[in-house]
C-alpha cells in the first residue's frame, strides 16, 4: 500500500512539475487478490497491483485531464505535461470553478485491517477446501469468489490541500447450484476479512438451492413480495442513481426534481449517504478534496438532499456536498455510500407475514425503463419461491420485473432489520430486506 | 530490456519455477476522450498505461498475476506470485488442465489505420465536437446535447512457453452524439450514429467523416423533441423491425453471451450467469429460423472485435455459430475446447495487462439475407421499427430478454404512419429467432461496434463487434413496462 508519506511525495512532485494556474492531483489504487472457483474446484486465481496517478489542471478556464498508471520521475511529469497540453488546446469551461482552499480532512482510523491484506490465497483454498468438498459430495456445483485487497484515495491541489484514506475490502460470493435448476446464492461485503462466515454462508446457500429444485412457472401479475437484501440492492441502487445525481436533477431529469422536502415515498424509508458507516465505509471526503458528512437523502419517505460537486455548486448557488467523482466527472456528482435504514422485522417475520406472496433472493440485470417515473425491469435470480400462509413452498422459474420505484418504496409492508452491505455500481451500499405489496411481474423464463 | 525481453524472462522463470505452460503480455495502451455537452467542454482526458499480466500453469492449474512495474526485479517478484497462485490453486485441483502442445507462431500485426487519431490536434477534433453542439442546441426543445470523441490505441508483445511471440497494435475510434428533451413528466433521448457513445471501429481518425454526423444532427435533435409529444408505444403482439445498433445488440445479448463456452461449463455461474445453449444442444437445437446465419469472425476489417491473435496466440478466425437456423458452434478458448477434444477458434481475450484471458466474442454477425428494407416494410401488416437501443435487460440463462429503444416508427398496412415513444419489446431467444421470416440484404449491412461489454471476476470490460442489417420478427410482446 502506498503509505501518506510516499502519496504526498508523489503528489508534490506532481504539483512542484505543473505550469498551470490551478493543479489537482488524485493518486487512487491498491492491490486485489482473488480466488475464483467454479465446479467445486479452484479455476482462476489472481493478484493485480494497479494505481493511478490523474492530474487535472486548468489555465485560466482551460481545463485538461491526464492519467497513469506508473509515475516514476519522468513519466510522472509526462502526464503533468500531457493535461497542461490538452487543457491549452481547449476551450474555456464557463463552469469551472477554482480548487478548494486547505481544509481539515477527516481520517477513518477503522478502515484498514491489516488482518484483511495479509490474508493469503493459501488461507483462502483452505478456508474453501471443506465447502468444495462438501459441495461435491451432496452432487452440488458451486462457484464463486473470495477476494481480499486494499485501496487508498490521496488527494492534493495546488492550494495546499491534502487528504489521504487507506482502506481494506473483502467479500464472498457464492452460488450453489443443484440439479433439475435447483440455484442459491449468498453473498458478504467488508473491510475486515475475519467477519466473512465462508462455511455458513455456504451451507446456507446450499440447503437454499435444494430447495430450489423442480421450479414451476408462476402466473405474471401483481403480487407482494418479500425481497432479500441481496434483491433490495440492485432497487436502491437504481433508486440512488435515478434520483440523487445532482446534474440529472438539476437538468430536470430525475423522479426527485422538483419534490425537495415532498413526502413520496412510504415514511418507513429513510436513505442516506454515509462513509463513515462501517458497512458503507469510503474515504471522508470527494475525488476534490471536500470533507464528507453523512447527508440525509430521504427521511421519513421525504426527499431530503441533493448532491453537488464544486463545478455544479457553483453553477447552482450551493455548496459542494463532497460527491465530486474521478475527474472529469462528466456525469456530475452522484451519492457513493448510501445505506437504506433497517426496519424492525426479521427476514422470518416478513415471510410469516405473508398469507401468498413470492419471494425473492436477487434481482438481477436491472435497467431503466422510463427515467422520469423510476421504471426499472429485470429478473429474478437464484431462489424464486411461492410463499403460502407464511412459508417458502413452491420453488418458482426466474420471473421479470417491471416497477416504477415510485411505487414499490411507497408500497412498503415491512422492513428488515438486517441491514446487509454490498459493493455496488457507484461505490458501497447497504439494504435491508422489503416486503412490498402490488409488484408487479410481466414474464417468466422459459428455462 | 525491452518489453519482449522482459516477457522472455517472465516465461523463463515461470518455466524454472516448474510451470509446465506460462505466457505473458506486456501491453501499452493510449487513450484519449473527448466531450462537448450544452455548448461548453465537458471533459478532455488523455490516459496511458502499461504493465504486464503473466498465467502459469503449474500443477495442472493456473495462477495470474498483473502488475505495472516493467522493472526486472518486480517482473520477477510477478512471475513468483502467479506460481504460487497456481499451487494454492492445484492444491484443492481434482482435474488437472493440459494444454495440447503448438507450434510457435513469430509475427505481427496490426489494426487497419489511415490516420492516427492522436496526431490530429484536438482543436480539430474540439471544432467538430462544437460544430455537432451548435446544430443540436439550435433545435428549439433540445435540453442537452452531448457529443464526444473516443481514440485507443493498445500494442501488446505476447510471448509463451511454446516459442510464440506476437506483436500486435489496435487502434480504435468512436464517435457519436445525443440530443435529450425533457419535460416535468419525461425525458426522450436520440443519439447518432448508435446510442451509448455512438459508432465504434478498429479505424483511425478516417471513421469520423463516414459517419456523416453533422448532416444527422438537425434531424436526430428534432426527433427528441417530436418524442415528447408522441404517442407511447402501443401494446400487444405485432410484427417487429430491428435495425442498426438494437439489432446488434440483440444478437450481443441473446447469441453472443450464451454461445460462450465458459458460461456453458459454470465459470460464469456466480456472475454473468450460465447458458441455455447446454452442451446436448450442439449440432442438434433449432435456435433460429433458416435464414438466420450467424459467425464469430475476428477477421472482419474495420471490426471492434477484430485483431490478428486473440490472447493465447490462437490466429483470428471466422467460425459459424448459428447455421441455417441451427446451432453449431461456441466461441472457445485452448482449455475450454480441448477438455471436450475440440480445438479453440480464438476467442480468448482479456482487458489490459491486468486481467487473465477468459471466453470473450469477437465479432459476432448476423449475416446479411435477401431481402430490400424497402420491401420488408411493404410487407408489414402491424408493425413496429426500432433501430436505436434505451434499455436492455436478460435473464442469467440468455432467454428471457426486454429491450427498449429510444424511437418506434409504426407500420400499418406496408405503410410507415408515424412515431411511438417508449417502444419496448420482450421474448423468449429461440422463440423470437425462430420467428424471424425476413434478413435485409448486404446494402444495409453494417459491423457495429460494442465498446461496454461487461464479464469476469473480477470484471473485465471487452470491446466487440456485431455485424447486422434489418430482420423482421413476428408475433413480438411489444409496449411492456409501461401498462399498468
Ligand atoms: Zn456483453
Amino acid at each position: 500500500m502506498l503509505s501518506k508519506k510516499k502519496a504526498q511525495e508523489i503528489l508534490a512532485d506532481a504539483i512542484a512539475a505543473s505550469p498551470a494556474d490551478e493543479t489537482e492531483v488524485i493518486l487512487s489504487g491498491g492491490k486485489t487478490f482473488s480466488t475464483r472457483f467454479t465446479n467445486n474446484y479452484i479455476s482462476q486465481n489472481g493478484a493485480q497491483k494497479e494505481y493511478d496517478l490523474t492530474v487535472r489542471v486548468a489555465f485560466g478556464q482551460q481545463v485538461g485531464v491526464a492519467s497513469c498508471n506508473i509515475f516514476d520521475g519522468p513519466e510522472l511529469k509526462r502526464v503533468v505535461a500531457q493535461a497542461c497540453e490538452a487543457a491549452r488546446h481547449s476551450k474555456a469551461d464557463q463552469d469551472w470553478t477554482a480548487v478548494l482552499d486547505p481544509v481539515e480532512q477527516p481520517e477513518i482510523d477503522f478502515a484498514y485491517q491489516q488482518g484483511t491484506i495479509d490474508y493469503t490465497p493459501h488461507d483462502k483454498a483452505e478456508r474453501l477446501a471443506p465447502i468444495l468438498k462438501r459441495s461435491a459430495e451432496r452432487e452440488l456445483t458451486s462457484a464463486g469468489m473470495l477476494v481480499n485487497g486494499d485501496q487508498m484515495l490521496s488527494i492534493m491541489n495546488s492550494k495546499g490541500l491534502f487528504a489521504y484514506q487507506a482502506w481494506t475490502q473483502a467479500s464472498f460470493t457464492y452460488t450453489a447450484m443443484a440439479q433439475r435448476q435447483g440455484s442459491a446464492w449468498s453473498e458478504f461485503h467488508t473491510h475486515d476479512v475475519r467477519e466473512i462466515e465462508v462455511e455458513a454462508l455456504a451451507e446456507q446457500a446450499m440447503a437454499r438451492a435444494l430447495q430450489a429444485r423442480d421450479p414451476i412457472a408462476a402466473e405474471p401479475g401483481a403480487y407482494t413480495v418479500v425481497l432479500a437484501p441481496t434483491a433490495v440492492l440492485e432497487l436502491v441502487e437504481f433508486l440512488n442513481y435515478l434520483g440523487f445525481g445532482g446534474l440529472a436533477y438539476s437538468e430536470n431529469r430525475t423522479y426527485t426534481a422538483g419534490k425537495l422536502g415532498q413526502q413520496i415515498f412510504d415514511p418507513r424509508i429513510s436513505l442516506i449517504d454515509d462513509p463513515f458507516h462501517p458497512l458503507t465505509l469510503g474515504p471522508g471526503f470527494d475525488y476534490e478534496g471536500q470533507p464528507k458528512k453523512a447527508l440525509p437523502l430521504i427521511e421519513n419517505g421525504v426527499i431530503q438532499h441533493m448532491t453537488y460537486d464544486r463545478r455544479l455548486g457553483a453553477k447552482m448557488g450551493v455548496r459542494s456536498t463532497g460527491h465530486a467523482l474521478m475527474p472529469p466527472a462528466t456525469m456530475g456528482p452522484f451519492p457513493t455510500n448510501v445505506r437504506l435504514l433497517g426496519g424492525d422485522q426479521s427476514l422470518d417475520e416478513l415471510v410469516a407475514s405473508t398469507e401468498r406472496g413470492i419471494y425473492v433472493t436477487r434481482l438481477w440485470y436491472s435497467n431503466v425503463v422510463d427515467p422520469k417515473q423510476a421504471t426499472v425491469t429485470g429478473m429474478t435470480r437464484d431462489g424464486t419461491f411461492m410463499i403460502e400462509d407464511g412459508q417458502l413452498t413452491q420453488p418458482l422459474k426466474n420471473m421479470r420485473y417491471n416497477e416504477s420505484l415510485l411505487k414499490a418504496f411507497a408500497h412498503v409492508e415491512g422492513i428488515g432489520n438486517q441491514v446487509c452491505s454490498f459493493q455496488g455500481y457507484f461505490g458501497r451500499l447497504a439494504v435491508p430486506a422489503l416486503k412490498l405489496r402490488n409488484f408487479h411481474f410481466t414474464g417468466v423464463s422459459a428455462d | 530490456m525491452n518489453e519482449k525481453e522482459l516477457a522472455q524472462l517472465a516465461i523463463d522463470t515461470a518455466l524454472q519455477m516448474g510451470a509446465s505452460y506460462a505466457d505473458a503480455r506486456v501491453i501499452r495502451l493510449q487513450r484519449e476522450s473527448l466531450e462537448v455537452r450544452n455548448g461548453n467542454v465537458n471533459g478532455i482526458k488523455q490516459h496511458i498505461e502499461m504493465g504486464m499480466g503473466i498465467r502459469v500453469l503449474v500443477n495442472g492449474a493456473w495462477g495470474f498475476a498483473g502488475n505495472p512495474d516493467l522493472k526486472k526485479s518486480k517482473v520477477e517478484i510477478a512471475v513468483q506470485r502467479a506460481v504460487a497462485l497456481a499451487k494454492d490453486s492445484a492444491h484443492l485441483y481434482h482435474k488437472p488442465v493440459e494444454l495440447a502442445r503448438r507450434k510457435a507462431i513469430v509475427t505481427s500485426w496490426k489494426s487497419p489505420c489511415e490516420q492516427e487519431p492522436f496526431a490530429v490536434s484536438l482543436e480539430r477534433k474540439l471544432e467538430a465536437l462544437f460544430e455537432i453542439d451548435q446544430i443540436l442546441r439550435g433545435v428549439k426543445g433540445v435540453a442537452l446535447s452531448e457529443s464526444g470523441f473516443d481514440f485507443w490505441k493498445e500494442w501488446q508483445i505476447f510471448v509463451n512457453s511454446e516459442g510464440s511471440a506476437i506483436e500486435q497494435e489496435i487502434i480504435q475510434t468512436g464517435a457519436g452524439f445525443s440530443a435529450t428533451a425533457v419535460s416535468d413528466t419525461d425525458v426522450q433521448i436520440r443519439s447518432f450514429p448508435s446510442s451509448f457513445g455512438g459508432q465504434f471501429a478498429s479505424a483511425g481518425y478516417e471513421l469520423i467523416p463516414t459517419l456523416d454526423l453533422t448532416a444527422n444532427a438537425q434531424r436526430i435533435a428534432e426527433e427528441a423533441v417530436q418524442l415528447l409529444s408522441a404517442k407511447n408505444c402501443p401494446s400487444g403482439e405485432k410484427t417487429l423491425i430491428l435495425g442498426g445498433s438494437q439489432l446488434a445488440l440483440q444478437v450481443h445479448e441473446s447469441c453472443g453471451h450464451p454461445v460462450e463456452f465458459d458460461r456453458v461449463l459454470g465459470h460464469e455461474a456466480d456472475f454473468a450467469g450460465t447458458s441455455f445453449l447446454t452442451q446436448d444442444k450442439l449440432k442438434h437445437f433449432q435456435y433460429g429460423s433458416e435464414i438466420v446465419n450467424i459467425v464469430a469472425d475476428a477477421t472482419v476489417p474495420g471490426g471492434l472485435g477484430s485483431f490478428g491473435y486473440d490472447d493465447e496466440g490462437t490466429p483470428a478466425q471466422c467460425s459459424d455459430i448459428i447455421r441455417n437456423g441451427k446451432f453449431v458452434g461456441y466461441l472457445m478458448g485452448r482449455e475450454t475446447a480441448e477438455s471436450f477434444g475440440m480445438e479453440s477458434n480464438g476467442a480468448m481475450r482479456a482487458e489490459g495487462y491486468n486481467h487473465t484471458p477468459i471466453v470473450r466474442m469477437t465479432n459476432i454477425n448476423l449475416l446479411p439475407g435477401e431481402h430490400e428494407l424497402e420491401e420488408m416494410i411493404a410487407s408489414t401488416k402491424d408493425g413496429i421499427w426500432i433501430n436505436d437501443n434505451r434499455s436492455w435487460s436478460i435473464d442469467d440463462k440468455r432467454l428471457n430478454f426486454q429491450f427498449g429503444g429510444e424511437l418506434g416508427w409504426e407500420i400499418k398496412d406496408g405503410k410507415i404512419v408515424g412515431m411511438v415513444k417508449n417502444p419496448t419489446y420482450t421474448g423468449i431467444t429461440p422463440q423470437f429467432w425462430n420467428s424471424c421470416d425476413a434478413i435485409a440484404n448486404q446494402k444495409h449491412y453494417k459491423v457495429w461496434g460494442t465498446p461496454n461489454c461487461g464479464k469476469g471476476q473480477p470484471m473485465q470490460v471487452a470491446r466487440v463487434g456485431h455485424g447486422v442489417s434489418y430482420a423482421r420478427f413476428n408475433n413480438v410482446k411489444v409496449g411492456v413496462g409501461y401498462a399498468e
